[in-house]
């Protein structure tokens, strides 16, 4: 029968582990309930957006968009909505410009107006998990036009005039790649295309949202991209912490086998093309081309010295090109709509739009799709809806690899270049926004030790310098640094940037060079007050007992792990600096507030 | 003895057969035995198997529990106080022979930090309360919330 | 598939199923199902009509619901827009007047005058 509802549940990553499953279950039972079950079309999508406010629901025709659902309230939708036409309210969006009124309309939610969306289009409008709706949408069709009207060297010269640059985080010329992977000679004639989704910079979840929200892009930009050099097999690299990207992009190979869009002659034309999926195991460092390579051969996923480049000797030793998922959900819309359609978008030397996982404390936070040169200001305040708590103090950008940023840089575009002008990064678009609670320091501090986690240890300037590095950090947040420090800081994380083998150690000192270049103060105030502003570095704060607001419970003393509080109802109480573990129990059960955690160290006289 | 039979001996399939091989066995790590079946399938050398095994972080030469639970301490996670439920895991699955409690690094699900994972079910937005109620699940032998 | 022709076919099919969420439809039957609607016999309307248009397998029409239209001695009220925005409204219907709506106003394109308020 036909249906008259559209119901989309956001299906992603982020929406299942805040309880999609549930909430799907639960909307089958009443929508049987009320008898509308034939009525009633229920379709997983990809991820919509914005995960903090999941799970989520959009309806259709209305485009009634719906957040935070509770499988209970799921019987008040269906009698509601579905049977008595009238929209739930109070699980609407609200606009907090406009005395909190309920958005009624999907395309009226603030956290889409001001995106442009390209690469994630289709994500969370098609259930991902059929072709036929994907086609339904123009899907394969650029597939269709570059094997019925194009040669490789046009597909290659439209993204030449598209200006795409490799959405991983380096931002090479994807054209140029595609160039000297096509021109490349290989004694047999066999030549790889490979996907990279081995995404693990803490904070970037671009690449698991397309393979998991609109696969059968992803499949169409690489198989373009093989048409264009020439190669006929193809290999999906995804990381095994991605199990929902991984089966997702399994089916939507499987259908492509099935309708004859993968295999031999595709549709009628002489281009042949099989793809397999591979998965990681747990390690940042395949995210390197090079190492990715060697994770697919069956090796330790170590890197290797450049040139030769992948494109003239890489899988097995033949002519490979590998681009990222973002990259390839890119192309089809630049063959349908033509590269000059998509330079139009952006600044002179990026082009397009640029996905971000925007994080942190703004008040949108998830996936966003805006062009390329926005400004970080309005990145933050008008995409991300502005700061949800606290003083903006910093932005950082790129991840482990990248820097942060400061107020100074509100104006800056994002775009490749004038990001690595300031010492930041592209990287693959994470963005967490930080408020003035955070202590930059300890935010460098934490970014070098993943890399120091994850540096595959192949070569020294990363293996030790690192651990250098973030010895150096440790001492400081401790309140053990010295000037010189500072120096052995800037000079060490020069050397590793310079002699590392990979982008891992080359990009790794970042955080650390970026924090020092723009928030020297708090290092200095670090080692010279030996005092945390931020109240973040244990080390560098203390608590206090406020006498003339203390009430002499005691409680503090009860809770107290050291036995550090002393006093009486009658003298009040006091910490004992030398002895408390800064663990901040006092200041949790203190009934009256009079307990204080400030910055610094306490000597013992002060007492 | 795992089944290999759906990959072909070629050493390029390793990863999948190691994975292959820990997700058979009830106690979710590589044995000596099992890296030895995997040597023996692909003719490679033991100490070739061993050396990759190793080298990646998802797979794990030591026995762990029933259900091995993983706290996301990348920086988003610890932002939302991944590292106080770390702390708070520790103790309370402690004398849980059935828990193994392992830190990991980001699972790309930071919209809904903090993030903790059990075998291959992702938690998202975790707080101590909904933490407890998991253990006690657990407990029961069963991974839901 | 084994051509771009093949490809275009699958597309216009797979389309057709999917116009509530792309708004692409040429009537957009609207069912009032307030409670005095349903009261009076809204829900088999709406049943009707999709039932009716599924047999005949009419294209580019969707079939939604909305709340109470507030008058409540004409209900089942129907409403049914053109992509253009002309808007005609039936009332009093019933499962009978909807099948009749289906084969005159949507397949042939005459509204009938007399179920108008």
């Amino acid at each position: 029968m036909l249906k008259r509802i559209d119901v989309l549940l956001c299906f992603g990553s982020g929406c299942v582990s805040a309880g999609a499953k549930k909430i799907k279950e639960e909307l089958q039972n009443q929508v049987k309930a009320y008898d509308i079950d034939s009525e009633v079309n229920i379709i997983e999508t990809g991820c919509m957006g914005p995960c903090d406010q999941g799970p989520l629901m959009l309806v259709y025709p209305e485009g009634v968009f719906y957040k935070q659902l509770k499988p209970e309230d799921m019987k008040e939708v269906v009698e509601e909505h579905f049977v008595k036409g009238r929209v739930v309210e109070r699980l609407l969006m609200r606009d907090e410009s406009v005395a909190a009124k309920a958005i009624r309309n999907v395309e009226d939610v603030p956290f889409y107006q001001n995106q442009t969306k390209i690469a994630l289009k289709h994500c969370g409008y098609l259930d991902p998990e059929s072709l036929e709706e994907y086609v339904a949408v123009d899907g394969y069709s650029a597939l269709g036009k570059v094997l019925e009207q194009m040669s490789p060297d046009d597909v290659i010269k439209q993204i030449q005039v598209s200006g795409l640059r490799g959405r991983g985080g380096g931002g090479f010329p994807t054209h140029l790649k595609w160039k000297f992977a096509k021109a490349a000679k290989s004694d047999d004639g066999k030549k790889y295309m490979i996907c990279n989704g081995d995404e693990g910079d803490p904070g970037a979840f671009m690449d698991r949202s397309l393979l998991e929200g609109d696969p059968h892009k992803v499949l169409e930009g690489m198989m373009i991209a093989a048409y264009a050099v020439g190669a006929c097999e193809g290999f999906f690299y995804i990381r095994a912490e991605y199990p929902l990207a991984i089966q997702r992009i399994k089916l939507a190979i499987e259908n492509a086998k099935e309708y004859g869009l993968l295999g031999d002659n595709i549709l009628g034309s002489d281009f042949c093309f099989d793809v397999e999926v591979r998965t990681g195991a747990g390690a940042f460092v395949c995210g390197e081309e090079t190492a990715l390579i060697s994770s697919i051969e069956g090796k330790r996923g170590h890197p290797k010295p450049k040139p030769p480049f992948p494109a003239n000797k890489g899988l097995w030793g033949k002519p490979t090109n590998i681009n990222n998922v973002e990259t390839f959900a890119n192309v089809p819309p630049i063959i349908l709509k033509g590269g000059e359609w998509f330079a139009s978008m952006g600044t002179q030397k990026s082009k397009g739009t640029k996905v971000f996982a925007l994080t942190g404390d703004v008040k949108n936070t998830g996936l966003v799709e805006v062009p390329m040169g926005i400004t970080i200001g309005e990145l933050i305040g008008k995409v991300g809806g502005g700061m949800s708590s606290g003083q903006f103090k910093a932005v950082q950008l790129g991840g482990p690899s990248g820097g942060c940023l400061t107020k100074q840089h509100w104006d800056v575009p994002i775009d490749y270049d004038s990001l690595i002008a300031e010492g930041a990064m592209m990287g693959s678009g994470g963005v967490i926004v930080m408020n003035h609670e955070k202590c930059m320091v300890n935010v460098a501090k934490f970014f070098l030790e993943f890399s120091l986690e994850e540096s595959c240890g192949k070569c020294s300037p990363c293996r030790v310098g690192l651990k250098h590095m973030h010895n150096i950090l440790e001492k400081i947040t401790a309140g053990k640094g010295t000037m010189e420090d500072i120096t052995e800081l800037e000079k060490i994380g020069s050397v590793v940037k310079k002699t590392s083998l990979c982008g891992l150690g080359q990009t790794a000192p970042n955080p650390v060079l970026s924090t020092l270049k723009y928030f020297r103060n708090e290092y200095e105030e670090h080692i010279k007050e030996k005092k945390c502003s931020s109240l973040v570095c244990a080390d560098l704060l203390h608590f206090e007992i406020n006498k003339d607001k203390c009430v002499g419970c005691s409680l503090c003393a009860k809770k107290c792990p050291t036995g550090c509080i002393e006093g009486s109802k009658k003298e009040k109480f006091t910490i004992l600096q030398g002895e408390c573990v800064k663990c901040g129990n006092c200041l949790e059960v203190c009934p009256v507030g009079a307990v204080a955690k400030l910055p610094g160290i306490l000597s013992e006289d002060e007492e | 003895m795992t089944n290999f039979e759906k990959y072909l001996p070629k050493p390029e399939n390793i990863l999948q057969l190691l994975h292959l091989a820990q997700d058979a066995n009830p106690l979710q790590y590589l044995s000596k035995d099992a890296l030895m079946e995997v040597a023996e399938f692909l003719k490679m050398p033991y100490n070739q198997v061993y050396s990759v095994a190793s080298f990646y972080s998802m797979f794990s030469l030591k026995l762990r529990g029933k259900f091995v639970i993983k706290v996301c301490l990348s920086p988003h996670c610890v932002v939302q106080g991944s590292d106080n439920l770390f702390d708070y895991l520790k103790k309370a699955t402690k004398k849980m022979d059935e828990v193994s409690l392992e830190a990991c690094q980001c699972l790309g699900v930071c919209g809904n930090a903090p993030v903790v994972l059990v075998n291959d079910k992702v938690y998202g937005n975790m707080t101590q309360e909904k933490l407890a109620g998991l253990v006690q699940n657990l407990k029961e032998g069963e991974n839901v919330l | 598939m084994k051509s771009l022709a093949d490809l275009k076919k699958l597309k216009e099919e797979v389309q057709k199923k999917m116009n509530l969420r792309n708004s692409d439809y040429k009537y957009k039957i609207v069912v009032g199902m307030g409670t005095s609607g349903i009261a009076m016999g809204a829900r088999e309307v709406m049943r009707a009509f999709l039932d009716e248009i599924s047999k005949r397998d009419v294209a580019g029409v969707i079939v939604t619901q909305s709340g109470e239209k507030g008058a409540s001695s004409m209900e089942p009220v129907v409403d049914v827009l053109e992509k253009d925005g002309k808007v005609v409204t039936y009332c009093q219907m019933s499962a009978e007047k909807a099948k009749r709506v289906v084969s005159e106003h949507i397949v042939n394109g005459n509204v009938i005058s007399e179920y108008l308020i």
